[in-house]
This record gives C-alpha cells, sequence and structure tokens, in this order.
C-alpha cells in the first residue's frame, strides 16, 4: 500500500477521533441523520446476502479446489 | 442465576459429539503430510483459497463476534453493527503486506523473525513485551468467556465449561498441529456462517424490516443516526485496534507463511469482506430484539434470547453449536500460532540455535501442552469485565501497526524508530485509556506512533537492505 495511503488513514481516523470527541464534549445538541426505511431494509438485507454470498463462494472455491486436489 | 437456554442433557450431547469430531479430525490431519516442524507449524505451507480464507474467517470469529456485536447493536444501534463490522478491515488492508511478507520472508515462519530481523533483537524484546500481553489477553479473553456462556447457555459450571473447550482446542492442536486447526476452522466457519443465517433469515420472516424500522423510529431514533459522535470514534477505534492485532500477531502471520503465494492476498481481501457480514447479521438481530421489546436478563444474552424465543430448543442448539465453534476455531488458532513464536523465536534462536527439525517440533508441541495449561490456570478466577481487558490491550497492539507496515516498505525505517514509536504510542494509548476513555486507546497510540516512526524515519534514516531479511533461510 502506497505510503500516502497510510498517511491519509492515519490523518483521518485522527481528526475524526479528537472532532467526535469534542463534539460529544461540546455541543448539547449534536446533528442527526436517520436511516430511512428503505436504507434500514438495504442494510439488514444487505448483509444477511452477503452473508449467503459468502458462504456460496467458500463452498465453491472448496469444490473446485477440492476437485484439482489443491486443497493444501 | 437465570433459567439456562438448552437443557444440559442436549447441551452434554452437542459437547461431546464436537469435541470427538473435532479431536477425531485433527489426529487424523495431524497423520497426513511429511511430519516434520514446517509440517507442524505451518501445515506444509501449500494450503490454498478456500482453507486459507476460512482459516482467517474462523479465528476473527471469536465467542465475542457472536455475542457482543448483538450488544453493540442493541446498546448504540447501526454505528455498533457498522464499528464491529469494521474490524473486517485489518484482514483487508493486511492482503497487500501479507503478499509483501510472502516475498520478501518465503522461508521464515513468524512475526517475531521479521521484527528481529529487520529492527534488531531490542526491538524484538518490545515486540515481544506487547505481543505476549495481547496473546495472554487474549487466551484469557476466550477461555474466560467460554465458562461464562456456556454456563448461560446450558448450566455448565464455569469451570467445567472453559476445562472442556481449552482442553478440546489442546487436544486437537497437540496431535494435529496447524493441519488441524486449519481444517477443523474450515468446518466450524461453515457452521458459523450457515447457522447465522438461519437464524436471521427466520428472524426477519417474522419481523420483517419495514415493522423493524418502525418500532425503532418511534422509541429509539438514535440507533439509526449515522452521525452519532460516539459512534464514529469507536468505529474508528474498532478499526485501528484491529489492525493493530491483526498487523502485529503471529496468527495472521502463520497464515500467511501457511498459504501458498497466488493465495496469499485473495484469502486476506476475501476472508475480511466475508467477515464483515457476520457482525452486521448478528448485530441487527440486536436490533430486531430492541424493537420487538424483548426482556433481556442480561445485555450480552440478546443474541441467545432472540434466538430461544423466535426457534425454541432447536434454536437455542444452534446458538450453543455456533458459540462452541466459534470458541474452538479462536482457541486453536492462538495456541498453534502463539506455541510457534514461542519455540521458534524463544527455543530455536534465542536458546539452541543448534536444535534438529524434531526437537523444535517437539518444543512446538510442548508450548501448545504449556500454554493450554496457563490459560487454565489465569483464567480459574472468574472476572466478569472482559471488555475492558481488550480495550486495554488495544493501547499496545496499535502502537506496532506502523512500526510493521513501515519495515515492510521503507529501507529508511529504522530500528530507533520502531521502539521509540512503540514505546510512545502504548505510553500514549494508556494514558488516553485512563485519562479520556478505553475506546480512544487504539486511535491515540497508531496516531503516536505514526507520527513517531514517520519522523525518525524522515531525519534519522536507516539504509536496510531486504535482502538481510532472506538471510534466515
Amino acid at each position: 500500500m502506497k505510503r500516502r495511503s497510510w498517511l491519509s488513514l492515519s490523518g483521518v481516523s485522527s481528526c475524526l477521533a479528537i472532532a467526535a470527541h469534542a463534539a460529544e464534549q461540546d455541543a448539547p445538541s449534536t446533528p442527526s441523520l436517520e436511516v430511512g426505511a428503505e436504507g434500514f431494509r438495504w442494510i439488514v438485507y444487505g448483509g444477511l446476502f452477503g452473508l449467503l454470498l459468502a458462504t456460496v463462494v467458500l463452498l465453491t472455491i472448496w469444490f473446485r479446489e477440492w476437485q484439482k486436489g489443491k486443497l493444501w | 442465576m437465570a433459567e439456562p437456554f438448552l437443557a444440559p442433557g442436549i447441551a452434554w450431547m452437542l459437547v461431546v459429539l464436537f469435541s470427538v469430531l473435532w479431536i477425531a479430525l485433527g489426529i487424523w490431519w495431524g497423520h497426513q503430510g511429511k511430519g516434520d516442524a514446517d509440517e507442524f507449524m505451518l501445515a506444509g505451507r501449500n494450503i490454498g483459497l478456500a482453507l486459507s480464507t476460512a482459516t482467517l474467517m474462523a479465528s476473527w470469529v471469536t465467542g465475542n463476534t457472536t455475542l457482543l456485536a448483538p450488544e453493540f447493536g442493541y446498546r448504540n444501534g447501526l454505528w455498533g453493527m457498522f464499528s464491529y463490522a469494521l474490524a473486517g478491515l485489518g484482514l483487508i488492508l493486511f492482503a497487500p503486506l501479507a503478499l509483501r511478507i510472502k516475498d520478501l520472508m518465503p522461508s521464515a515462519r513468524t512475526s517475531g523473525d521479521f521484527i528481529r530481523l529487520r529492527y534488531g533483537r531490542a526491538a524484538w524484546w518490545v515486540f515481544m513485551v506487547i505481543t505476549a500481553i495481547y496473546t495472554l489477553g487474549f487466551l484469557i479473553t476466550q477461555a474466560m468467556g467460554a465458562g461464562i456462556l456456556l454456563e448461560a447457555l446450558s448450566g455448565f459450571d464455569y469451570r467445567l465449561g472453559m476445562v472442556v473447550v481449552i482442553g478440546v482446542s489442546t487436544i486437537y492442536t497437540l496431535f494435529g498441529g496447524m493441519r488441524a486447526v486449519v481444517g477443523t476452522d474450515f468446518i466450524q466457519s461453515l457452521l458459523i456462517m450457515v447457522l447465522l443465517l438461519v437464524v436471521a433469515a427466520l428472524a426477519y420472516m417474522r419481523f420483517p424490516s419495514s415493522e423493524v424500522h418502525q418500532a425503532l423510529i418511534a422509541s429509539h431514533p438514535q440507533r439509526l443516526n449515522l452521525l452519532l459522535p460516539a459512534g464514529l470514534l469507536i468505529a474508528w477505534n474498532s478499526a485501528l485496534f484491529s489492525m493493530g492485532e491483526v498487523f502485529h500477531s503471529n496468527i495472521w502471520w502463520s497464515r500467511v507463511f501457511a498459504s501458498r503465494r497466488n493465495v496469499v492476498f485473495r484469502s486476506f481481501v476475501l476472508g475480511g469482506l466475508g467477515w464483515m457480514t457476520i457482525p452486521i447479521v448478528t448485530g441487527s438481530i440486536g436490533l430486531l430484539a430492541l424493537a420487538s421489546k424483548l426482556e433481556v436478563p442480561q445485555v450480552n444474552m440478546v443474541f441467545p434470547v432472540m434466538t430461544a424465543q423466535l426457534l425454541g430448543a432447536g434454536g437455542a442448539a444452534l446458538v450453543f453449536i455456533v458459540v462452541f465453534a466459534s470458541l474452538t476455531s479462536t482457541l486453536d488458532s492462538l495456541l498453534a500460532s502463539t506455541a510457534d513464536l514461542l519455540a521458534e523465536d524463544v527455543f530455536l534462536k534465542l536458546f539452541k540455535p543448534e536444535a534438529s527439525d524434531r526437537e523444535l517440533k517437539l518444543a512446538t508441541q510442548w508450548m501448545v501442552v504449556l500454554l493450554g495449561g496457563l490459560t487454565l490456570l489465569l483464567s480459574w478466577p472468574r472476572l466478569d469485565s472482559l471488555a475492558s481487558v481488550l480495550f486495554f490491550t488495544g493501547a499496545l497492539v496499535a502502537s506496532t501497526v506502523w512500526p510493521v507496515a513501515c519495515g515492510l516498505y521503507w529501507p529508511t525505517a529504522s530500528r530507533s524508530g520502531a521502539i521509540a514509536a512503540m514505546l510512545a504510542g502504548t505510553a500514549c494509548g494508556l494514558a488516553a485509556y485512563w485519562l479520556i476513555a478505553p475506546y480512544c486507546a487504539a486511535v491515540l497510540s497508531a496516531a503516536v506512533s505514526a507520527v513517531v516512526m514517520i519522523v525518525a524515519s524522515r531525519f534519522w534514516p536507516a539504509e536496510f537492505r531486504w535482502s538481510q531479511l532472506q538471510e534466515e533461510a
């Protein structure tokens, strides 16, 4: 990974940490962005679909490697 | 004590069934291959994509992933789920480094090998102290978690549950080495994924997402807020903590050395992505429990309570299998990789460099037994505040991210810079842990360590030759 990517990740995380902590300490009313019903549906079923996909992909790769005798 | 979810008779039957299965498979796999030290420690260095991906996922799915992630969802809402899922970033971001490690050190065995050859013996000592504290903390939390969870799920005595899980993991790791660990990890990861799919699908068939959303908007709208400041902070702490855990721990380095070169990168990316779906799914069960106003005696029991209510005794049995598989798959990896580290770095490189291959393998087997025994001894007195132990180790391991990453890519990364980065990062992380909040520890530790490492490499550069990493072979 490039040096710039690592630096960006470090910078972003530090800024977020400081900003989040400061916001929590100073601001009595923080901004709000509530997820709607559609967004919530995407998150829940997206997670389920992702897990199903991961299971199918893992089994498929295993089957192909097992057929070729390349499991280990 | 609250009523257990599963009748003790059924729980015993499941324990015996899976214990016999893991031990029999471990012994059988232990008889495959050449039988030398490399075979025992790294499964012959030829693992394919399926087993490599599965062992990464299974090792990263701890008892916490199935029980703490729903608690995070229940307590903190969407950010609770996301923050736990972001721990998968540790595996994904390690993928390019894993490939680099495989290229630079094709014959190495442990993460300690890299630190010693790259930064020298003094840095190795600092690294080993950090890794020892982290590994012991991890082993103890898993062992105690085993006792506490089996007690809550099935009414087993705390110590009995702990002895069963540690005993089974130690026996099959002792006889089968890394091959047994990787083989059982594949079955355990599939069990976890399929059973979680069944539970979550049945749960959302009964309570559609629109109903859950409506109930949450009415009673707990903050749980759906994407701009929750504490949520953002916990999420980034989780990502950096996981990077610290993965980048330094020999659990993941041993997978790099054990896998074929052409699968290393893909297995870490696939393993990380696949793993991230598990806390999203278990976390959403926590939200579902909140929306359905479920009575939960202890908040970390959200997942078993919800599943038992939805699916009755069958559901409780499914949760028991998932938790048992999660615990054994993590403990076996910890035992095997830590035994490798101690045998290679301490026994072979520090005390007996002339040891034969057979002596090295025997030393590794002794280390597995000693670690199993030590874990039992340290976990015997029961502690209930396990999360604080984990956050504490976050301050230490996050300080190793930059020395490892920079040491793999920058020839200018120096030994004094690496030592200073680990010490300064740890000190600031611990200060943040005590003075600000436990979940700030990893963020501060990684940030300070990065600054020290970059400044030291820029102003006091070293001139490292990459070929020095291969001299060990």
